[in-house]
């Protein structure tokens, strides 16, 4: 069966080799031209969490920059980043919305090789929160000694943020306990004592302070994790290296949309109506702002040095091997 | 005896086979998603039985997730054996009651266990309280159908004995009806038992202990030896509960027949 | 007046609806009486109306579409599997018994923990969800296949023998329609099974579409378990019209069966 899949990966290999030849007899000319068909692979899917921040991909789609370089691309929704790595380096999935955290466990356990393409998002005051039940008696972070904090993930972005706050608040992560709440069910959780405080993404901390007067006890992303980068857009080392312009031409296209988002909320807030469950009124609630154009080598680096720090990393990592450099050829 | 012990010596010649082809089929193909059952077990020797002998090698982490997730399963299905066969029984018995409560228990049957994970933490939050009735929940059907089946199929000359020798509904109950009922009731505890264990690992999507969490980390972990190692651990598990309940319901009824024909 | 109200006792529908409503509405009280935080839980009127407006969200209905359709598939898929092999391991003792520890090992594995591994192997999503289906699905429909085959009349196997039939003969003419109404009760027990895991599979393993990806999808929202509360009422609702589809076939197909073993009973 495997063997069967593996055959037909060699010969959709030598087709595409084949292909290139192709092209490349046919005279570098159109090859270059980022319009024309010198496009490796046409077809993207991109598996994504259904979450504000891929909204780019939801405007390239609609704006048709994604077709203007010659891409075709299919979103898939995924329940978790850690889940759809292998989707990824199985070819399943082309490129990959994932959280840093997760992205560099899986390059430093080495099962397998990443890249990063894309920054989606860089946290901004206001995008989390760490939210408390109204008239709740922990007023500031040091409150929170022997407290159960919900979370999203264990051993993930949210707990490593809440970990680093609680260390430049006087605490260590052992002194609270960590337990783990879907976001829609974390208002509740507050509100029935489940959880003494809350970790929210947008728009989930405004809706809890409307709706149920949570107060907000503390920014998470603040001190040494201001302007943190939460995620990015991967693809295996191997699909960067055979694919080179169709990666160049994905970029191109989800800069453009970034900076359409950027510059344009109204856009966000149509984007997140069409690939998310939110409703407009909700969207304008947002404060969103965090989309990124560029992957900071050296903000990188400070994601990997506080996993390093929190033990999520048993040694020292490097996140020079993830950069993305594209070949001059 | 001793042939006897050949004989299953021999019906058990496949899973050698079984094990060299799946050891050699793997080696062959080398990829990362298929590790050789050698690997597989090494790792499970890793990660949960590297402790000394006095203890069945059971490490720390084996010993604090195995026995916290066995205990959920155990009392979850209890529970749902319990809560199955009193309601089981009172459906089989009153036809009025089964005709006002079908449609919910078809509905609550039709649930995909899965679905009911939001639903739980929702009302019960995480821990094991949830998971307990999680698992009670997901499992309880079986037992209830079979009970009210079998309720429901008593031998009417049983009854009318039962009458004329004046019993009373307790005694009836008891001494008729349970009993006629029970070769049903264990097909169903039986169905659960092994339904408890997938309970079990939905209900351990969130959780930071047990053996559902203990698949979950090697997966998240991209540990692939480890996640194949948790798959065949509870399916060891399930096997192992599997034959131990087999052989107490054969005890159970083999106990239930004698007695019937002593009275 | 009293007769009347005996009468309607005795309908199945009417109790029905009774006993739907009255839980409902104890649901509904409970969330109003505060027993139950709203912002814990939602009421039942919201959840109702929620559904009723999911039946008219079209993106809703495609989802429904393709959980429809992988199960559909994979159920099909099972049956062409696992009535031959069942067949096969129920007419040749010596298989059977060879094949035993194996299967007995196998069926225990809970299917929710196969979707992890399986969703390394199998690369579309579509194949996924038919490979998981087709292994949680089998069990029931081969067991019974085996049952029921033991279940046949030996008198009348021997004689279309002693008339000179072959074994395949015997077998197609004998053993398979009197093992049918097995088979036909493991296969409503496998459709229970493969929806199930349907939607378990579009929940836990990426993709684009069915009812576990909206559930996937709903998380977005603060209103998600508003959204997936109702998603999972139209989920026991599909569940329940599958079954009772299968149950009334069963009835209608094998009437002499049920008749036969009425009588014996």
């Amino acid at each position: 069966m495997s063997g069967l899949r593996r055959r037909l990966r060699i010969s959709a290999l030598l087709l595409t080799a084949t292909a290139l030849l192709a092209a490349g007899c046919g005279g570098g000319g159109s090859a270059s031209s980022p319009n024309a068909g010198g496009l490796e692979k046409a077809e993207l899917n991109i598996g994504m969490l259904p979450l504000p921040e891929v909204a780019p991909i939801q405007i390239a789609i609609d704006k048709g920059f994604f077709k203007a370089e010659g891409l075709t691309v299919k979103p898939q929704i995924i329940q978790g980043g850690a889940a759809a790595v292998p989707d990824l380096l199985s070819g399943k999935l082309d490129i990959l919305h994932s959280n840093y955290v997760s992205a560099i466990s899986v390059v430093a356990k080495g099962v397998g090789k990443l890249k990063v393409i894309g920054e989606a998002w860089t946290a901004k005051p206001g995008n989390f929160a760490i939210m408390v039940k109204k008239g709740s008696p922990i007023t500031k972070v040091s409150d929170l000694k022997g407290k159960k904090v919900g979370v999203n993930t264990l051993n993930n972005v949210v707990t490593l943020t809440v970990s680093a706050l609680l260390k430049t608040n006087g605490l260590t992560p052992e002194d609270v306990t960590f337990v783990e709440q879907p976001f829609p069910q974390m208002a509740g959780a507050l509100e029935g004592g489940q959880v003494d405080a809350g970790f929210m993404p947008e728009p989930f901390h405004q809706i809890a302070a409307s709706k149920n007067g949570a107060v907000l006890l503390a920014e998470p992303f603040a001190g040494p994790t201001a302007d943190f980068p939460i995620a990015g857009y991967m693809v295996s080392e191997q699909f960067a290296k055979e694919n080179p312009k169709t990666v160049a031409a994905f970029q191109r296209a989800l800069l453009k949309a970034t900076e359409v988002a950027i510059s344009n909320s109204a856009e966000v807030d149509t984007a997140l109506t069409k690939y998310t469950k939110i409703d407009k009124a909700t969207a304008d609630l947002m404060v969103l702002g965090g989309f990124s154009t560029t992957v900071n080598e050296t903000r990188l680096q400070r994601v990997a040095d506080l996993m390093l720090e929190f033990k999520y990393l048993p040694q020292k990592f490097d996140v020079k091997q993830m950069m993305h450099t594209p070949s001059a050829s | 005896m001793i042939r006897k012990v050949a004989a299953a010596v021999l019906r058990l010649w496949i899973v050698p086979v079984v094990l060299v082809v799946w050891e050699l089929g793997t080696r062959a193909l080398a990829g990362p998603y298929f590790p050789p059952p050698t690997k597989i077990a090494a790792q499970m020797g890793e990660l949960w039985f590297s402790g000394p002998p006095t203890r069945l090698w059971l490490n720390d982490t084996a010993l604090t997730n195995f026995p916290y997730s066995i205990a959920n399963l155990l009392t979850g299905w209890v529970l749902s054996g319990v809560g199955g066969v009193v309601v089981g029984v009172a459906l089989g018995r009153s036809s009025l009651l089964f005709r006002f409560l079908d449609p919910i228990i078809q509905f609550g049957r039709a649930l995909p266990p899965v679905t009911l994970l939001p639903l739980f933490i929702a009302l019960f939050s995480t821990g094991a309280r949830m998971h307990i009735l999680l698992i009670a929940f997901g499992i309880v059907w079986p037992v209830l159908f079979n009970a009210a089946d079998g309720a429901r199929h008593v031998d009417p000359l049983h009854l009318d004995t039962a009458r004329v020798f004046r019993l009373s509904r307790v005694q009836r109950l008891v001494k008729v009806i349970l009993p006629s009922a029970l070769p049903k009731v264990f097909a169903g505890l039986r169905l659960s038992l092994s339904l408890a264990l997938i309970l079990m690992v939905i209900a351990e999507t969130f959780s930071t202990i047990g053996i559902g969490y203990q698949l979950r980390v090697a997966e998240r972990g991209y540990d692939l030896p480890g996640t194949w190692g948790a798959v065949i651990l509870l399916g060891v598990l399930g096997y192992v509960f599997n034959q131990i309940f087999v052989l107490l319901e054969r005890r159970a009824l083999a106990w239930q027949s004698s007695a019937q024909r002593r009275t | 007046m009293r007769l009347n109200a005996r009468r309607a006792l005795d309908s199945p529908l009417v109790c029905g609806v009774i006993g739907v409503v009255a839980l409902l509405s104890a649901a509904e009280a409970a969330g109003r009486l505060g027993l139950i935080s709203t912002v814990q839980f939602p009421l039942t009127s919201t959840v109702l109306l929620e559904a009723a407006g999911l039946a008219a969200d079209p993106a809703f209905l495609a989802d429904v579409a393709t959980t429809f359709g992988g199960w559909a598939l994979g159920l099909l898929a099972t049956v062409a599997v696992a009535v031959p092999l069942g067949l096969l391991l129920g007419s040749v003792p010596p298989i059977e018994a060879a094949l035993r520890p194996v299967i007995e090992f196998l069926r225990p594995i809970p299917s929710v923990a196969i979707i992890p591994l399986a969703t390394f192997m199998f690369s579309g999503r579509l194949d996924l969800k038919v490979a998981v289906i087709l292994y949680a699905s089998t069990w029931p429909i081969l067991i019974n296949t085996v049952y029921g085959l033991r279940e046949v009349d030996p008198v009348a196997k021997e004689t279309l023998r002693t008339f000179g039939f072959g074994p395949l003969s015997v077998l197609w003419r004998v053993s398979l329609p009197s093992t049918a109404p097995f088979i036909a009760t493991g296969v409503r027990v496998a459709a229970a099974i493969a929806l199930i895991l349907a939607i378990s599979t579009e929940l836990l393993s990426s993709g684009a579409g069915g009812i576990g990806n909206f559930i996937v999808l709903a998380e977005s929202s603060p209103e998600g378990l508003r959204m997936q509360v109702a998603a999972i009422v139209w989920a026991g609702l599909l569940g329940l019209v599958t079954n009772g589809v299968f149950v009334w076939g069963e009835r209608r197909i094998f009437r002499w069966h049920t008749a036969r073993t009425g009588a014996t009973q």
